[in-house]
């Protein structure tokens, strides 16, 4: 008797109103895709842009406190696994010019240290290499379209070698330099454990 | 006005590019227009630093202004003056077309470097070039740090190439200084504020926002003189101290230890030479603005006409002040056939030829001629193409009656009567009330009625009207929606990618790379739409 009948059930005055299943994107009829011109070069330069600036120190994330990481226990020998962590710049570093280019009142306050423009990273590669698997994948589509999955399986294990060795690289010169007060390393850890472990890297 | 969807899609595009706390910010001031700092942090819940830090990216990035507005002094107190920030709709949205932006630069000036220095521009928002020659290298290092990523060349090369192209870019008027940081917008006189009160309160808080937008640009835009200004590299040190490091050629990493050793008087004097630099939206629009007219009258006429159309706009470019201007600056023949014969295509036309087209474009008037001069109607070409779009949406949307009934109102640009329109597009008597209701619903038409007595009747009348400047924002609107909507439908398929797990790799990038292309060049062609109803 109560499952009968939802809507009737609902409510006196309410029950006027059929509730529908919420549909993300509802079934609609679409024109012919064929019409679109499409604009290979514009798309590929276009999500270079946006993951360059996803890597960059304009991104500001949400400062997450140490405290509320990582469930896992550290192990021991989680220290010689490569950390695959996104190292961005410090915001500090890429606005160089603080004085009078921008308002006195957002500036004037926090000392905002000027850090050398030496220790910036302008290719931000290892970055650009785990978001940008779309351009890793126009090469594969257009050198081999039979050799495909080979392509693919090795370009993985290649990306994991290569961000081993780059992480390794680009800790080993700055390391604690370009740590920052912004920036936690930890908060990166838990996230990559979270969302890349179960699945291979691009 | 910015459109609802608008703000939408301009929040949705922060939030991509740098984060949601910036897209927070970025919300609150467009939905709540110009803020101050302490009521940003309110309204925004965030913590003053990051709202600090988001204001920073964000004016860094072009998309946020920020003025002083001088309170009036009353009683003998100090002036008050409290920053305020304002959105920059436009700009915000213009990050949608740095692709074309770049294409553009690409197919005018040819070259891989400035390619390269283009895209240092748009990445970084504003990079600087210091007029005094070592810091010149040591910034325009920045730049030439990325060059070198790609091409492996030795450090010399590089900044003389890059300087090379920055020079070749300011000439192209494609980069332009960066506006003053915190312009000071004196209050209007009373005078001004009771003629303001005087006109109707709505127009009024209308006005009052779009020129407060307009006076912060225009405040804050650096002078005509300066704005493409170069100061050449070699200038006269002031201080002594400063001829030594000028003169010695030092690395920049020995600069930068020789500058932190001195105290702030030379970082202070240092900073009054430093200049900013950024992209011109102005003139990549003003450049997509022609390629549309192009285009448009392309599909009207034949290539005689459009050679000389081009060659017209090639010559009259440079002088166009603002972008949305109405008419170009008038041209003799001489001049206009001078110029045809410079470009490519035109090559081989005659005097003759050119003559012809100009009175081919002049019906319809695309082209105004007065006293043996001509001058683009652009006005008339943008309308045109404006009046297409909505018909063509009108036509797949609603039918090919419906199609004819909006074209005639759109047309004839007055108010019509029902049977009027119905035996005017030969539709049945019975079905034109209920297409138009249709159109009326969905906000393309404007309904009046009229109740008229006579001879012991009163019989009602129902007149239609398109109203084009409400149809416009209404289409406006309607785009972004659907812009909205395909980057959204985008984000999703690249979130379901993570997730689908099952289906076997390779097909699934295959499948994932056709849908992200298909939707993003969609998105790409919408946008031409958007800015045929918004910028151009």
């Amino acid at each position: 008797m109560a499952f009968r009948g939802r809507g009737r059930g609902r409510g006196f005055g309410g029950g006027y109103f059929k509730s529908e299943p919420f549909v993300l994107f509802p079934d609609i009829e679409l024109p012919d895709a064929k019409a679109v011109p499409v604009e290979k070069t514009l798309v590929v330069w276009n999500s270079r842009l946006i993951n360059y600036w996803k890597a960059s120190p304009y991104y500001i994330e949400e400062n997450v406190s140490k405290k509320n990481q990582s469930i896992d226990i550290e192990r021991f020998s989680d220290w010689s696994k490569p950390k695959n962590t996104l190292k961005r710049n410090s915001l500090n570093q890429v606005l160089q010019l603080q004085s009078h280019n921008f308002p006195k009142e957002l500036i004037g306050d926090s000392r905002r240290v000027q850090r050398s423009a030496k220790k910036m990273r302008w290719n931000l590669d290892s970055g650009l290499e785990k978001l940008d698997m779309f351009e890793k994948f126009e090469k594969d589509f257009e050198d081999k379209e039979g050799k495909e999955k080979k392509g693919d399986e090795e370009e993985e294990e290649n990306s994991d070698e290569d961000q081993g060795e780059e992480s390794d690289q680009s800790y080993s010169d700055d390391g604690d330099y370009n740590e920052n007060e912004h920036f936690d390393d930890d908060e990166d850890d838990y996230n990559v454990e979270d969302n890349h472990d179960d699945e291979p890297i691009y | 006005m910015v459109p609802q969807y608008g703000i939408k899609c301009a929040v949705n595009l922060i939030t991509t590019h740098f984060g949601d706390h910036v897209a927070k910010v970025c919300e609150c001031l467009l939905r709540k227009g110009p803020l101050t700092l302490q009521a940003t942090v309110r309204f925004t819940e965030l913590t003053s630093s990051q709202v600090k830090n988001c204001l920073l990216v964000l004016i860094q990035h072009n998309c946020v202004q920020a003025f002083v507005l001088e309170q009036s002094v009353e009683h003998g107190d100090a002036a008050k003056t409290n920053t305020q920030y304002i959105a920059l709709f436009d700009n915000i949205i213009h990050r949608w077309r740095f692709t074309k932006f770049l294409t553009i630069v690409s197919q005018n000036l040819d070259k891989q470097l400035i390619e390269n220095k283009k895209e240092t521009n748009f990445k970084s928002g504003k990079s600087k070039a210091n007029s005094k020659s070592i810091n010149q290298r040591l910034t325009l290092k920045q730049m030439s740090d990325r060059a070198k990523s790609v091409q492996n060349e030795g450090d010399d090369v590089i900044l003389d190439a890059v300087q090379e192209a920055f020079i070749k870019l300011l000439n192209a008027h494609f980069i332009e200084r960066c506006p003053a940081s915190e312009p000071v917008l004196t209050n209007p006189t009373k005078q001004e504020v009771s003629a303001r009160k005087r006109a109707a309160k709505s127009a009024k808080i209308f006005e009052e926002q779009e020129t407060l937008e307009q006076r912060v640009m225009e405040a804050a835009a650096p002078s005509e003189a300066l704005r493409f200004l170069l100061v050449a590299q070699a200038e006269p040190a002031a201080d002594g101290g400063k001829d030594e490091t000028n003169s010695s050629i030092v690395t920049p990493g020995e600069k930068r230890k020789y500058d932190s050793l001195e105290s702030e008087t030379e970082y202070g004097a240092a900073d009054e030479q430093v200049v900013l630099w950024r992209a011109n939206f102005e003139e990549f629009i003003r450049r997509l603005r022609h390629k549309a007219c192009v285009e448009n009258v392309k599909t009207r006429l034949d290539d005689g006409a459009v050679t000389v159309l081009k060659a017209m706009l090639e010559a009259t470019r440079s002088t166009e002040k603002k972008v949305k201007t109405d008419n170009s600056v008038p041209l003799s023949l001489n001049s206009i056939y001078e110029e045809v014969i410079k470009s490519e295509e035109g090559r081989n036309i005659t005097f003759d030829r050119v003559r012809a087209a100009l009175i081919q474009l002049s019906c319809p008037p695309l082209v105004k001629a007065a006293n043996e001069s001509y001058s683009i109607d652009f006005k008339k070409i943008i309308e045109l193409a404006q009046n297409e779009e909505v018909e063509s949406i009108v036509l797949k949307r609603y039918g090919r009656d419906a199609y004819r009934m909006f074209r005639l109102l759109s047309n004839s640009g007055h108010l019509l009567e029902t049977d009027k329109i119905a035996d005017a597009t030969f539709v049945e008597k019975k079905e034109t009330p209920k297409i138009l209701y249709k159109l009326w619903k969905d906000d393309y038409l404007q309904m009046e009625k009229l109740q008229v007595t006579g001879a012991k009747r009163l019989s009602q009348f129902l007149l239609w009207k398109v109203n084009k400047n409400i149809l416009r924002e209404h289409v406006l609107d309607e785009m972004f929606h659907a812009a909205l909507n395909l980057v959204q439908r985008v984000a999703f398929e690249l979130e379901q990618e993570k997730e689908m797990l099952n289906i076997p790799r390779d097909k699934l990038l295959i499948r994932q790379r056709k849908v992200r292309l298909l939707l993003e060049s969609a998105h790409m062609k919408l946008d031409d739409a958007i800015m045929l109803f918004h910028d151009f």
